[in-house]
């Protein structure tokens, strides 16, 4: 089996004063394997998203390691994890917040390009029209602002931002949850095309365990910080073990 | 003689001032709410849902116009004056919002925001409007209500603004609740807590309650009548159950379809198979005209939804659905 491309070992987060540490993620340890989406689902405050922001080096960790691709992030100087930063980018559940409102798409879709030198201006545009047209819309987009577009386009133009520097991950934090039902089917399925033709793989936060069960081959059910069940998505939410897991299946809608 | 329902609209249109001009957003919405009963009105972005909500409690924004009849317990009310509103709003009926941040004023306390109705429709003096208040705040689920009585919003979090907006609302036991998307910007497991909790109390004192949510998975829990709302109209409406089980709108179908399959078989084969998804885009207001709205985007179309209004099919006596390719 190859090496996995991302690597958390036995990583806790502890926010507020040592002695009395609100312990937000404890001693988590998961590897993800290209090509296989891994989904983190809990309730509300399971660390759940804070884990997504150690993955994104974001946040530094209490104690363990991120390894992506093998490479400890937190170790990497200012320079070398910007460098880094190009193989793993996130998407967000907003897609009203998550976007610069007075900034037009060429630019909010390739900021994360602004770490690669020299690039000309029409290298990138070239670049980010080349990624809208990936993702369904078109180079005469560019120049628009985002109240110009739907929630759907909008979470559209942030795959597309997240997809410029051809990353191997994709950190998705409820990408759906603010979406239309007609619109969700869309988002999900592109999201799927992107990743059959450009390799990447998702680590999907979500609630709605039917995406979850749709798009991942594995998922870990998080409580207080702590993984209390894994495992393939048709075995966990079949045959439910944990209290938090069969929670969370019961609250699933009937219909 | 039996009683006129709680709430009756018949025919309800509500015209909006676009960049195109004045275009109509709800067009020809009809339906009656009984005391006890749940009602759900479902529709993605632009439906109109939100502006027949606001109709309904006379909140229209500038320059839209409604027409049709509205009845409260019989009484028609959409030529009312602000003055008679006001004695209805927050006191026979109420409604909570989705942002529950702006909604509450962040300069006021706590405890007075909660206390101004009663103060307002049931004349209580200070004290005791707050002593109720702390009551109410109790009831949500506001741990320590007596001593936060005197926080601002700001010292609350999402789920116990939305809280505090509940208590707001049921200060002077209505007979209606009206909730917008009363938990879309809320975090999933804290919805769930706050639907328990709306349901509960809907029950508890027998209020009739109209929810309207773009999410099909918290209407399947709370209510009892669903309606399916596109492009202005209601499209579909019956049993809750009997819609989401048995879809017969071609957009309803559609909607359904497009849902990710939640199944306890095994179905491995299934993952990441492209999901179906409905064509197309909701129509511009401005650019409706006689036929069916849902034409341009349904694999069913024939040339009578295109030259005129499809017809309202009575399903079941309970049910039915506005389609020519269903009679």
């Amino acid at each position: 089996m190859s090496a996995p491309l991302l690597q958390l070992q036995n990583l806790s987060k502890h926010y507020g004063p040592a002695r009395a540490p609100i312990v937000a993620v404890a001693d988590v340890s998961l590897q993800l394997h290209a090509g296989r989406n891994l989904a983190l689902v809990g309730e509300s405050g399971s660390g759940k998203s804070t884990l997504a922001r150690l993955v994104m080096a974001l946040e530094k960790p209490t104690q363990g390691q991120v390894l992506f691709q093998g490479q400890d992030l937190n170790a990497l100087d200012a320079k070398n994890l910007r460098e880094a930063r190009r193989h793993f980018q996130m998407v967000f559940q907003d897609p009203y917040g998550s976007l610069d409102p007075r900034m037009r798409i060429l630019h909010t879709v390739t900021e994360p390009l602004n770490t690669v030198r020299g690039l000309s201006r029409q290298d990138l545009r070239d670049q980010a029209a080349e990624m809208l047209s990936q993702v369904g819309l078109r180079s005469s987009d560019l120049d628009k602002y985002p109240h110009e577009f739907s929630g759907g386009q909008r979470q559209r133009i942030a795959l597309a931002r997240a997809l410029i520097t051809r990353p191997q991950l994709i950190v998705a934090d409820e990408p759906l949850s603010a979406l239309d039902v007609s619109v969700q089917a869309q988002v999900l399925n592109l999201m799927m095309d992107l990743q059959d033709r450009f390799g990447i793989t998702y680590l999907l936060i979500s609630h709605d365990l039917a995406v979850v069960q749709h798009l991942c081959d594995e998922a870990c059910v998080l409580q207080q910080g702590r993984v209390v069940e894994r495992g393939s998505p048709q075995r966990l939410f079949q045959d439910p073990q944990h209290p938090c897991t069969q929670a969370l299946v019961a609250a699933v809608p009937q219909f | 003689m039996s009683q006129p329902p709680l709430l009756q609209l018949k025919d309800l249109h509500v015209q909006v001032r676009t960049a195109h001009g004045l275009v109509e957003a709800v067009r020809g919405v009809s339906f009656s709410l009984e005391r006890g009963e749940t009602v759900g009105l479902m529709g993605e972005s632009g439906c109109g849902k939100s502006l027949t909500a606001l109709a309904l409690m006379g909140l229209l924004p500038e320059g839209a116009q409604a027409r049709g009849s509205l009845q409260w317990q019989g009484e028609e009310c959409l030529t009312w004056s602000e003055e008679n509103w006001c004695k209805l709003r927050g006191n026979r009926w109420a409604m909570i919002f989705q942002e529950p941040m702006s909604a509450l004023n962040p300069l006021h306390t706590v405890g007075d925001q909660v206390a101004e109705p009663l103060r307002l429709h049931r004349g209580l003096s200070r004290k005791a409007a707050l002593s109720e208040a702390a009551d109410l705040l109790d009831r949500v689920g506001i741990a320590r209500a007596r001593q936060r009585l005197h926080d601002h919003p700001h010292q609350f979090s999402g789920g116990q603004r939305q809280r505090i907006m509940i208590a707001m609302a049921l200060s002077c036991n209505p007979d209606l609740l009206i909730a917008d998307e009363p938990t879309t910007a809320l975090d999933v497991t804290v919805a769930q807590r706050i639907l328990e909790l709306m349901q509960s109390l809907v029950q508890e004192r027998g209020m009739g309650l109209l929810l309207i949510s773009h999410d099909l998975g918290v209407l399947a829990r709370q209510v009892q009548q669903l309606k399916v709302m596109y492009a202005g109209q209601i499209v579909e409406q019956g049993p809750t159950a009997e819609v989401l089980t048995t879809p017969a709108h071609p957009y309803t179908r559609g909607l359904l379809a497009s849902r990710p399959q939640w199944l306890r078989a095994p179905q491995a084969a299934s993952q990441r198979m492209r999901l179906p998804t409905l064509p197309g885009q909701v129509p511009e207001l401005h650019q409706l005209d006689q036929g069916c709205a849902f034409a341009d985007r349904c694999s069913l179309v024939d040339d009578a939804c295109r030259t005129s209004a499809p017809p309202s099919i009575l399903l079941s006596p309970a049910r039915q659905a506005q389609c020519w390719r269903l009679s």
